[in-house]
């Protein structure tokens, strides 16, 4: 068989089973087992495919992914976003779109401590909407930046999807979590400057209203009541990994069991709240392993027909130069992202990506950035990004999804700006891995 | 018969939940004992690594009951009624009847690790079948509830197989509001 008629009839069977509504875990398992009998001789590849279920998730290096998560979801549970939002309330003065800068600066703030951008859009939604309703926010500055801001966990540490990219992608996970700050960073700056733009040339979209002014006491009270601690354990998990004290695993764990910590101190750690945060987490963790461990044959079955060193071989005999292919791959990607899930996204394409990536001699950090800020953006280009679905669910009745689309849409622009930054200035990415002494 | 059925089905569940929370202890206690006492603890590794898989397919029935996996659901929502429920229908029993089939070859698996005697890599083996056994057993149990979608499917077609909307308002729905957050 050619490889190109591996490669469609592997990504096509993929791609049909999955619209017909089977569940993505199961969409990835059935091509496998297909796949497997027809390529590995029969009922004889079977046993295999147990083994690589088997060794699938039974991974040390996966740890982060079920505790960055239960980060979020306690964080979420215990009510802490609130007192956070309060305090940071507290140091936004009179500015276009205060809201909305709230929005982003919690997000950003949520982003650090909490690795499901699904529990921080949830947080911020249900926070910050309610006032921003009252207080007469048009849709592009409410709805936009709670989802902006909520998808950014997926970019500062802990993020376990970069955990899975990573993993995925055989790169280094120490690196691209480390690697992912600064962009995020970039990213938040940029809704910040849209906001500010948009609330002073359509200041009907963010009216202005007096705010209970507080002495700078009352600031720093707040801030050191309930900022300050959350600060131990932004430290516990990225400024460990930074300073090359802890691996992301054991800053996970040490993240994790701060968060119980901290809910402790503020009385909130009740049994209840433990056992629905574990279950919570568990439910998300079993779906995305799901994925995954469905998935492990999958590119095994890509490389075994032949499809991934074919479409390698084509890709590098046409001359193009590899700025075009990177740009290429995005596009794929963002394409996918209208339609389907972000894990099953990476692992449909890394195992082809990748291989591309390494024999151009490309930096597979700087890429996987880019990539991930992409699988961010996905998860608000419609019809079936993520977040445009919990957006629906806090969003006041009588809202369509047409309006939740358009406000995201000037953020979805944001995101496609800050990865043409990283594609022009890669020195971002390698600058911030050289100054940790990762690079 | 089958009440008796789903609360197996929730004490897996549970036994997934304990899991994790024993796999952020485990490796919590590691760092301890390695920065404060320079010991680290041995087993932590492999234990982590065990209770990951074990985890997974725990839980994997209880999921799929909840109907928490997530899928693809563009296509059915442009196509009518009729078409839609067909659909459902056939992904039900596509999903059911491939986690049956790979469950089926796990469960051999189990019974060669068994007879054969294998045991984990790593310095703390345990044997194999253990391992291999709960993923027969998260596998049968996925197939059955499935099979047991369809079931409902078909004899009460308005039955919402895809909850994961549903699922994803329950996710975000606002807690309880702390006060001074109507305002």
């Amino acid at each position: 068989m050619a490889w190109y008629t591996a490669l469609s009839l592997i990504l096509g069977g993929v791609v049909v089973v999955m619209a017909l509504g089977v569940p993505v875990a199961f969409a990835f398992l059935v091509v496998t087992t297909i796949g497997v009998f027809a390529l590995q001789g029969g009922a004889g590849g079977f046993p295999q495919l147990i083994l690589s279920i088997y060794s699938s998730v039974s991974s040390y290096s996966l740890v982060p992914i079920p505790l960055f998560i239960l980060m979020g979801v306690v964080l979420w549970h215990s009510n802490l976003g609130q007192q956070a939002v309060d305090a940071l309330d507290k140091w936004i003065g009179r500015v276009p779109g205060r809201l909305s800068l709230l929005t982003i600066a919690s997000g950003s703030v949520f982003s650090a401590l909490s690795g499901s951008t699904m529990a921080n859009t949830a947080m911020l939604g249900s926070i910050l909407l309610p006032e921003m309703r009252q207080r007469g926010y048009g849709r592009g500055l409410s709805m936009g930046p709670i989802m902006a801001g909520g998808g950014l966990a997926m970019m500062i540490p802990p993020s376990a999807l970069a955990v899975i990219l990573a993993s995925i992608g055989r790169i280094s996970i120490a690196k691209v979590l480390i690697a992912a700050i600064v962009p995020g960073i970039i990213m938040a700056i940029l809704y910040t400057a849209y906001i500010l733009w948009r609330a002073i040339r359509h200041p009907e979209e963010a009216p202005s209203y007096s705010i209970a002014s507080a002495t700078l006491g009352e600031k720093l009270g707040a801030a050191a009541r309930y900022l300050l601690p959350l600060g131990v354990i932004i430290f516990s998990v990225s400024g460990l990994i930074v300073i090359g004290v802890a691996t992301p695993n054991e800053a996970a764990a040490l993240g994790a069991l701060s968060s119980l910590g901290l809910a402790a101190a503020y009385r909130r750690l009740t049994w209840a709240l433990l056992t629905k945060s574990l279950l919570d987490s568990m439910k998300i963790t079993v779906m995305t392993f799901a994925i995954m461990a469905a998935a492990t044959g999958f590119s095994q079955i890509l490389a075994f027909s032949g499809a991934t060193r074919g479409l390698l071989d084509a890709v590098l005999g046409i001359e193009v130069s590899p700025v075009v292919l990177v740009i290429g791959m995005n596009v794929i990607v963002f394409f996918l992202g209208c339609f389907m899930d972000q894990i099953a996204i990476m692992l449909i394409t890394l195992p082809i990506f990748m291989p591309l990536v390494n024999s151009l001699g490309l930096d597979p950090v700087w890429f996987a950035i880019i990539m991930l800020i992409n699988l961010e953006t996905a998860l608000m280009t419609p019809p079936f990004g993520l977040l445009l679905f919990i957006m629906k669910g806090v969003a006041p009745p009588g809202t369509t999804f047409m309006h939740i689309y358009s406000a995201a849409a000037p953020y979805v622009m944001l995101n496609i700006l800050a990865m043409a930054l990283l594609f022009v200035f890669p020195q971002i990415i390698s600058g911030v891995l050289t100054a940790f002494r990762l690079g | 018969m089958f009440r008796l059925y789903d609360r197996l089905l929730d004490v897996l569940a549970y036994a997934a939940v304990f899991l994790l929370f024993a796999i952020m202890v485990a490796t919590g206690l590691d760092v301890g004992a390695r920065y404060f006492f320079n010991r680290p603890i041995g087993w932590v590794i492999e234990f982590v690594q065990h209770s990951m898989l074990l985890m997974l397919f725990l839980g994997i029935g209880w999921l799929t009951r909840e109907r928490g996996h997530v899928a693809v659901e563009i296509l059915l929502d442009a196509v009518p009624k009729p078409l839609r429920r067909g659909m459902e229908l056939a992904a039900l029993l596509i999903s059911g009847a491939t986690s049956g089939f790979v469950g089926w070859w796990a469960a051999v698996a189990t019974w060669d690790n068994y007879a054969r005697g294998v045991v984990t890599e790593g310095i703390y083996p345990i044997p194999r079948h253990w391992l291999i056994g709960v993923i027969a057993l998260g596998l049968l149990l996925t197939a059955i509830e499935f099979l047991r979608g369809a079931a409902t499917l078909w004899t009460h077609p308005d039955t919402d197989v895809h909850q994961v909307e549903a699922e994803l308002e329950t996710v975000a729905a606002p807690p309880a509001l702390a006060p001074g957050s109507e305002t």
